[in-house]
């Protein structure tokens, strides 16, 4: 068990590495016309205003009833993964996530691979108890476990929409 | 409101949304957010179009 809670972040870090340095090599391959732009604006824009709610909401939560089930780091990490999640699914609703000079099928691959990656790291998590703190508050591992269903429901919808377009075409 | 016009111009000339998109260098969806009325295209991307399909922006776009 010590031995996968070792690899998988090191396999994790070195596919970021990976797919970063795949970016830098495409240079300005990553297109949007106006129209994405436009709907990455707008989801930007609802991402902000997810994260200041969640933010707002977790400190009135906090200081109303002196009691809280996050970790105060776990809280801030998790309303920055919902409001990332509300633009990713803004961008994917609106065909505004991938760029028209990029495939669709990379995209759905890696956000399989995340999915999987963080749902086994927060499977780990809860099994060590990790999950949880000493005072019994939920820790940082819920964000891995937001992240991998998040994720693995991005491919999913990639992969419907990417069907229903060939169906189209 | 649908943009018929750009429906009709482009089917005259045999040509899919996909290939009108790469024509003018936008997504697929985004040729046909303009044509169900979805998106309001700007004049660039409007010029671009009425290039692309040897029409006016008055044939094409004008209300």
């Amino acid at each position: 068990m010590d031995f996968l809670t070792q690899i998988l972040p090191m396999l994790a870090i070195t596919i970021v590495v990976l797919l970063v340095i795949i970016a830098f090599r495409q240079g300005n391959s990553n297109a949007y016309d106006e129209r994405q732009i436009a709907a990455q604006g707008k989801a930007w824009k609802w991402a902000y205003i997810t994260l200041a709610a969640l933010v707002a909401l977790y400190a009135i939560s906090e200081s109303v009833f002196e009691k809280s089930i996050f970790t105060t780091s776990s809280a801030i990490l998790l309303s920055i993964c919902i409001s990332a999640t509300v633009y990713a699914c803004i961008c994917i609703i609106k065909d505004a996530y991938t760029s028209f000079t990029k495939k669709k099928s990379g995209q759905i691959i890696l956000f399989f691979a995340i999915g999987i990656l963080n749902i086994i790291n927060s499977i780990l998590c809860f099994i060590d108890g990790t999950m949880f703190n000493e005072e019994g508050l939920v820790d940082v591992g819920i964000c891995d476990l937001w992240l991998g269903i998040a994720a693995t429901v991005f491919a999913i919808i990639l992969l419907v929409k990417s069907r229903k377009t060939e169906s189209d075409d | 409101m649908k943009n018929l016009r750009l429906k009709s111009a482009r089917a005259a000339l045999d040509m899919s949304q996909q290939e009108l998109a790469d024509e003018v260098g936008v997504t697929r969806q985004t040729i046909s957010a303009i044509e169900k009325g979805d998106y309001n295209p700007s004049i660039r991307l409007c010029i671009a179009i009425c290039k692309a399909l040897g029409k006016t922006l008055d044939e094409l776009f004008w209300v």
